[in-house]
């Protein structure tokens, strides 16, 4: 995949967004123009207050563009609603900085939420769910509870509920903050194989230059705007 | 597994995970339904006392004074219409019966307490309970009574059978089971001769005639035949009819029956709060979890069913202890007061679905804070 791909998983041209309206509003994303193609594993990096988890936010269709233009994995952003708004949600994975996880539910069942979207015949998601926990260290720990599992531990399960149903996009905030060196190899070879292998645009925020050499691209934001846009294969 | 079926697990899943506030939870609605229940139970212990004699008369129709409404309340009428009723072609027998209130001496604690005597001539068909029927015969001698067994105890004990009232003494030769009301402690069968000596009561005027009708007659046409000849002061029901009378007195025409109902109306506003406050915490603290589903792509309406099916395992889980312990307190109050106090399998499903319909509202208000929910709120 390359990034002149004829139909980018992300587009971004002359995107701005404001918090609030009037005089009181506060310009946080000025005229961002972007494009990751299908397969892309881009992080994106920035001062705190650049604007770079306003715009994983548009992305995720958790708000509402407001001028320039959005378009993801095949879906115009603006106006989105209701049932088509739902269906892309769940073509993302998304993955926060905080885990997240309902403390009723045991490691596989917070996975099973996920593929609890996406019902498939037989057990073939059920051992989708334990490949993956496996993957992550955790296949000891399926039927832990998050107050019987580390920070860690909570972030990975959390990782695994975003990554098991095989996303078109992931959208990732900070996934690496609470995992030790060998977890966030672990993570970044996940989330490296789901973009080189099956063709996921991968986009994460992190302050951790740890994690920059896994990627293919990295992206600066800077008050709002572009400020630097570096493909390491280049 | 289809989405309602994955809500519904997941809300037991919440529900159930936490015991210590589900304990609290299920005591909250517990509480809730208890309230209303009991009231429900004095409700019914008002209608079922007030009507306990009525139903024990042995008759197809009853003629009464027509200001007598309530049965219970005391007007009576000349004796000559129990003649005039029992001159109706269709009607067997015309039984007379006479109540008075009296004061019954607790010789135990030498204090008086009122009693309901009730006066009957003991040939004669009168009550449908056996033990009246099997002792009758006993009360033919003057000077003696059948005691109401479940009358209480301020009537205190009777160690050698013989009873004080209105300062006469009178001998008690059984018991039959009646019951209290909300108007006395119990009541006293007497032939119409003992009847007449403790009150001093005119023999020509009677409280009610009882009248049972050949086999096979229509009470239709005696009751108008009855309108026809009886003069304007008495009027003649079916047993049926004059139950329903009563019934509706008591239901509509009583400030009790008025304020119980306010008291069913209020336990179910607590338990709106209640339930709500329970519902409304679970939401509020897996808010960022419940955000989370929905930057997942579930829908308003899954985290819906979740919350709705969250409020009707909850209004189960309450009710099936509500009902043991509003059951078990009513027959307390039955055994320690005298009191017909009970609940009917209706009363029963009728406080099931005011449970279900409470948690239910109660989870339809806590939704308007997950309606409201923006998953941006996450960052």
């Amino acid at each position: 995949m390359t990034p002149d791909s004829q139909n980018p998983a992300i587009a971004l041209e002359g995107l701005s967004y404001a918090f609030g309206a009037g005089e009181t509003a506060k310009q946080v994303l000025f005229d961002i123009s972007l494009s990751l193609a299908p397969g892309e594993f881009a992080i994106m990096t920035g001062p705190s207050g650049s604007g770079k988890t306003t715009l994983l936010s548009l992305v995720g269709a958790l708000r509402r563009p407001q001028s320039g233009k959005l378009n993801c994995i095949g879906h115009d952003l603006h106006g989105l609603e209701g049932a088509e708004l739902e269906g892309y949600r769940q073509q993302l994975g998304f993955i926060f900085q905080l885990h997240n996880l309902f403390p009723a539910l045991t490691a596989f069942q917070s996975v099973q939420m996920a593929t609890d979207l996406h019902p498939e015949p037989g057990a073939e998601a059920n051992d989708r769910i334990r490949a993956l926990l496996t993957r992550l260290g955790l296949g000891e720990r399926m039927d832990y509870r998050p107050h019987q599992l580390s920070g860690g531990q909570r972030q990975r399960v959390a990782i695994a509920r975003a990554l098991v149903h095989r996303p078109a996009l992931v959208l990732a905030d900070e996934p690496t903050a609470a995992l030790d060196s060998e977890n966030t190899q672990i993570v970044l070879q996940l989330l490296a194989d789901l973009a080189h292998e099956r063709g996921t645009t991968v986009l994460m925020v992190t302050q951790d230059s740890r994690v920059f050499e896994s990627a293919d691209r990295l992206i600066n934001l800077v008050d709002g705007r572009l400020d630097s846009d570096v493909r390491r294969t280049d | 597994m289809s989405g309602i079926r994955r809500a519904v697990r997941f809300s037991f899943r919440l529900l159930l995970h936490e015991r210590s506030r589900l304990v609290a939870s299920i005591g909250g609605v517990t509480f809730a339904l208890l309230l209303m229940l009991l009231q429900i139970g004095f409700r019914n212990a008002l209608l079922d006392s007030a009507l306990q004699l009525l139903r024990q008369v042995d008759a197809d129709i009853l003629v009464i004074n027509k200001e007598k409404d309530p049965f219970l309340a005391r007007n009576n009428m000349h004796k000559e219409r129990l003649y005039q009723a029992l001159s109706v072609q269709g009607v067997e027998t015309a039984s007379p019966l006479w109540i008075a209130l009296l004061q019954w001496k607790n010789l135990d604690k030498e204090t008086l307490h009122p009693i309901r005597v009730i006066g009957f001539r003991p040939d004669m068909p009168t009550f449908l309970i056996d033990a009246v029927r099997e002792d009758a015969p006993k009360l033919k001698r003057i000077g003696t009574a059948l005691l109401d067994a479940r009358s209480r105890d301020s009537y205190g004990d009777l160690p050698d059978g013989i009873a004080q009232i209105n300062r006469r003494e009178i001998e008690i030769v059984g018991s039959f089971p009646l019951g209290t009301d909300f108007e006395v402690d119990g009541s006293l069968l007497v032939s119409d001769e003992t009847f007449f000596e403790l009150t001093r009561q005119s023999p020509k005027w009677i409280e009610i005639a009882l009248l049972k009708l050949v086999p096979g007659t229509e009470p239709g046409p005696v009751l108008e035949e009855l309108a026809r000849i009886l003069p304007g002061d008495v009027r003649a029901f079916t047993k049926a009819q004059l139950i329903d009378r009563d019934l509706a007195y008591w239901r509509t025409g009583t400030p009790i029956s008025v304020i119980l109902l306010v008291g069913v109306a209020l336990g179910f506003a607590v338990g709106v709060v209640i339930c709500y406050q329970i519902l409304y915490t679970e939401v509020l603290d897996h808010l960022a979890e419940f955000a989370t589903l929905k930057a997942m792509g579930y829908g308003d309406r899954y985290i819906q069913w979740v919350v709705i099916s969250e409020s009707v395992l909850l209004s189960v889980l309450g009710f099936v202890p509500s009902i043991v312990l509003g059951s078990a307190m009513l027959s307390l109050l039955g055994w320690s007061s005298g009191l017909p106090a009970g609940l009917t399998l209706a009363d029963g499903a009728n406080v099931g679905a005011l449970a279900l319909s409470m948690c239910t509202l109660a989870g339809l208000l806590a939704l308007r804070k997950v309606r409201s929910l923006e998953p941006a709120e996450l960052f």
